[in-house]
């Protein structure tokens, strides 16, 4: 696999083995074109329902990267992106594709550990995902905060888990702050515990000590 | 008994005064610019508002006529006046003085002698500045009158010198001080409308006045006080005769004003690591073959917004440049504060050789060099050196660093390392050692075709109760956070007592130019309790990750007190020399000097030669650095560090230099008799 990406000003076919096959210079032209043309008509209808305005204001955030996250799911399961080892590559070639109203200059800093690659967090927000479960969960704000978590964010487990409990929280009118201090909670609790290599059985019994504990408090 | 104070010649103190700020100020108009220098810096630091807000500043002068003589004066507004106690006697001031409450008692510290009642951080804060203002009088007399801000108060008097060569004081308020000033300058000195202070000076000298009514102040002040000027809106004006003539903003300062292309803004720099002591900025500019006023020439050394010293480039960096470039250092406020108290009485030069004056001068001669080279002032340039050579250089480094260590010299930014989370030590019982990996350079490098060895970790694990742990091991570059290369294994231990990773790595293809981490991380595979106060569950970390670090084909960032480096010049004084780098000392030699190509002429970089010279000079840098710094630490009341006190009271060049030979030659007799 391989994926066009710009670089110094240039566009080069990227792929980890550093070596890259005819055929997979093929599928990262048609993923390159692919994204362009479906980036730009996103922009479009975001611009034209008023999600977005021409001077890159957000006026619905949350819902803006739903969307870009729903496409962008769309488009690398197609091609059968994820977990693959350029996997890195695609999501930092959103941002040769993106226009100014949406990204204004180069990466962000945040952005450059591809695994807090802005798109990418979007991408997993959506990921089956209705738009009513995202937000249920809470503004762009809280989303986030969530998204700050490297720990919550390392494990796609915990991750999904922090999620469903944080609905439970909102259902129960939860504000914001306790939100905070639930994340908080949890990124302590996983400190230096690496989740991955436990068992989903494990982890579950860690998670529900972690509500008993939460209880006792 | 009989008591008294010892009766004083003060005239001649104050001729000394004055002597002391002709010799600083090295210009014709050095009184007059004494003079501006320290009215306006009184008037600035006595400001209501930091920002300058409703300050203003005014020099005046009224030609003598037949009602009365000439006279000179300044007058402010913005500020506090004269405030604290007015004192009846001698001994209330000195009372109002003990206090100590330097912001309060400003009538006090203004009638006083050397007590100034500025903080440390204001730029005048040894209060003999106000003995310009009688010594610029030809009478010997200053008279001031202030509403203060805090009571409203009008206060009027005098300073002058009398008969008896002491300086003697006559204060009034109220409506007696109005009164007084009526008899005395009848109307031509009308009465002040708002708080603030004036100073009058009858009879000033006519090297004071000369400059003044000629325009040329209008380009001291400027020159001296363009920081406020240009970020405050400072107002200073000078009154010539009823003639008002405000001070505009420097056309040459900051740099930018001159509208030059090539300058260069350094930013902020912090002198030590983690420390508060911060340069806010250097900014340079160079000038080519245009040309700017004699007083700008040189990098202006700014405090509270005042220029307290303009260094010659050429001098500080020991280059004959000229004055190519000029430019500014400003300081951040904790910086600023203590480089006040490395200052010349005078208020119009540095001490450099004081902490942390000399920091900061290491830091402006790496800077400007650095700058000047980029416009080819120094024609000098790095020269790539064969592999046997570099491998003498980081010989040489390496010892000279120990002995730098040794002398205690701890580099030009130094800071101490924090481990950030849990620490370890070699006493734990469950941990991780890494002991056998070697790079073929003692400094970490490795070069292409070469390897790396012992590339793994040992588990230990000295309890008593087996641990099933997951060990991974990783090499990543420093560059992206690519991995390289990686493996995991999970084991019991002590049971199983393997290693884990390589046991050599090639450097081939894989691998670029650039620095290179060898990280292993051990966790717990199992919940596990291992006795009464410790467990661990499945995933913990057990033991903070290890790691070594090897650099492919380039040199690790140097970390060590010198730097050696091989130069090419013309230049006949430079065969084996010191400057400053960015945070150490570099070690320079000229490849174009004699000496060194009789060297290279017979192809024997090893020991007895370039590497027993370079050592053997550099040891007097390092011997030299120590005596300079442990000088320094005299001066602070402190104890010095390798010298003794006794050996560094006599300030004689040779007497110096010989006890440098002597600590050296006893440093080199104990190492090669080893």
């Amino acid at each position: 696999m391989a994926i066009k990406i710009k670089k110094d000003k240039e566009f080069i076919y990227a792929s980890h083995t550093g070596l890259v096959l005819d055929p997979e210079t093929k599928t990262a032209d048609k993923i390159y074109k692919e994204l362009k043309r479906h980036i730009s008509g996103l922009e479009k209808s975001l611009l034209k329902k008023g999600l977005l305005t021409r001077r890159g204001e957000k006026i619905n955030a949350l819902k803006v990267w739903f969307e870009f996250g729903k496409l962008l799911n769309r488009i690398a399961d197609k091609y059968n992106i994820i977990d693959t080892q350029d996997e890195e590559f695609f999501w930092r070639s959103i941002y040769d594709h993106v226009s100014s109203i949406v990204q204004r200059g180069s990466i962000p800093k945040r952005s450059k550990n591809w695994k807090h690659n802005h798109f990418r967090l979007c991408a997993l927000m959506s990921k089956e995902r209705s738009w009513k479960k995202v937000k249920e969960i809470g503004n762009w704000s809280i989303w986030r905060d969530i998204f700050d978590n490297k720990k919550i964010l390392e494990d796609e487990r915990l991750f999904n888990w922090t999620i469903g409990q944080i609905r439970k929280l909102r259902s129960r009118g939860a504000g914001h702050k306790k939100i905070r201090l639930f994340l908080y909670v949890i990124s302590r609790r996983f400190r230096n515990i690496d989740t991955k290599i436990l068992t989903s059985n494990e982890l579950r019994v860690k998670l529900q000590n972690i509500k008993i504990n939460k209880q006792s408090k | 008994m009989v008591q008294f104070t010892q009766p004083q010649n003060q005239e001649r103190d104050l001729q000394a005064i004055l002597e002391g700020y002709e010799g600083k100020i090295k210009h014709k108009y050095w009184l007059v610019e004494a003079f501006q220098k320290d009215a306006i810096q009184n008037s600035w630091d006595a400001r209501l508002f930091k920002s300058g807000k409703d300050w203003s500043f005014s020099l005046f002068y009224i030609p003598q006529s037949s009602n009365h003589p000439e006279i000179l004066g300044f007058i402010d507004s913005g500020t506090y006046g004269l405030t604290g106690i007015i004192p009846e006697s001698k001994e209330e001031v000195v009372k109002a003085l003990r206090k100590g409450n330097k912001e309060e008692e400003r009538l006090a510290y203004f009638l006083s002698l050397n007590w100034s009642n500025k903080p440390g951080s204001s730029i005048g804060s040894r209060g003999r500045g106000k003995m310009i203002f009688i010594g610029a009088s030809e009478d010997k007399a200053v008279y001031f009158d202030s509403i203060r801000h805090d009571d409203k108060c009008y206060v009027f008097g005098k300073t002058f010198l009398d008969k008896d060569k002491t300086i003697q004081v006559r204060i009034y308020k109220g409506g007696e001080a109005n009164a007084q000033r009526v008899k005395i300058f009848n109307n031509y000195i009308p009465p002040l409308s708002k708080p603030g202070t004036r100073v009058i000076l009858a009879n000033p000298c006519k090297e004071l006045v000369q400059p003044i009514t000629n325009g040329e102040i209008e380009q001291l002040i400027q020159h001296t006080w363009w920081e406020i000027l240009c970020k405050n809106k400072a107002e200073i004006k000078i009154d010539v005769s009823k003639k008002i003539k405000f001070i505009h903003p420097s056309p040459f300062l900051p740099i930018e004003e001159f509208g030059v292309e090539e300058i260069y803004n350094s930013g902020i720099i912090e002198l030590e690591k983690g420390s508060n002591l911060r340069i806010k900025n250097i900014s340079l500019c160079y000038l080519g073959d245009k040309d700017i006023p004699e007083y700008y020439k040189g990098l202006a050394v700014q405090e509270g917004g005042m220029v307290v010293e303009r260094l010659k480039i050429d001098e500080l960096i020991n280059e004959s440049i000229g004055n190519k470039i000029y430019g500014v250092v400003t300081f951040d406020r904790e910086l600023e504060r203590k480089m006040a108290k490395c200052e010349g009485p005078e208020h119009c030069d540095i001490v450099w050789t004081r902490i942390p004056a000399n920091w900061v001068r290491i830091k402006l001669k790496y800077k400007i060099r650095e700058f000047a080279k980029k416009y080819e002032l120094i024609e000098e340039h790095k020269k790539h050196v064969g592999k046997e050579q570099r491998e003498t250089e980081i010989l040489v480094q390496s010892e000279l660093n120990k002995l730098a260590k040794t002398l205690n010299l701890q580099g030009i930014a130094t800071g101490i390392r924090v481990r950030k989370g849990r620490g370890r030590s070699a006493l734990e019982k469950l941990r991780l050692s890494i002991a056998d990996f070697r790079t073929p350079y003692e400094n970490g490098r490795v070069d292409k075709k070469q390897s790396v060895l012992g590339t793994y970790v040992i588990p230990i694990n000295e309890y008593s109760i087996f641990l099933t742990v997951l060990i991974k091991v990783y090499i990543f570059s420093q560059k992206n956070g690519e991995v390289i290369k990686q493996t995991e294994k999970i084991l019991k231990i002590p049971q199983e007592q393997v290693k884990i990773g390589w046991s050599e790595i090639k450097i081939d293809k894989s691998f670029k130019r650039g620095g290179y981490t060898l990280r292993a991380e051990m966790r717990s595979f199992e919940d596990k309790k291992i006795n009464e106060g410790l467990s661990y569950e499945k995933g913990e970390l057990v033991y903070h990750p290890v790691s070594r670090t090897f650099y492919v084909e380039e040199n690790p960032p140097e970390k060590g007190f010198f730097k050696i480096e091989n130069r090419a010049t013309d230049d006949k004084r430079k065969f084996i020399w010191i400057e400053e780098g960015d945070n150490e000392y570099i070690l320079c030699y000229n490849s174009l000097h004699p000496t060194i190509k009789l060297i290279r002429k017979e192809g024997k970089w090893e020991k007895l030669h370039l590497r027993n010279l370079l050592f053997r000079e550099g040891s007097y840098f390092a011997y030299g650095i120590r005596l300079a710094e442990d000088k320094a630490l005299i001066e602070e009341g402190k104890k010095p560090l390798v010298f003794k006190k006794e050996e560094l009271n006599n300030n004689d060049f040779q007497s110096l230099l010989q006890k440098v030979v002597f600590r050296r030659s006893n440093y080199l007799w104990e190492i090669d008799k080893k």
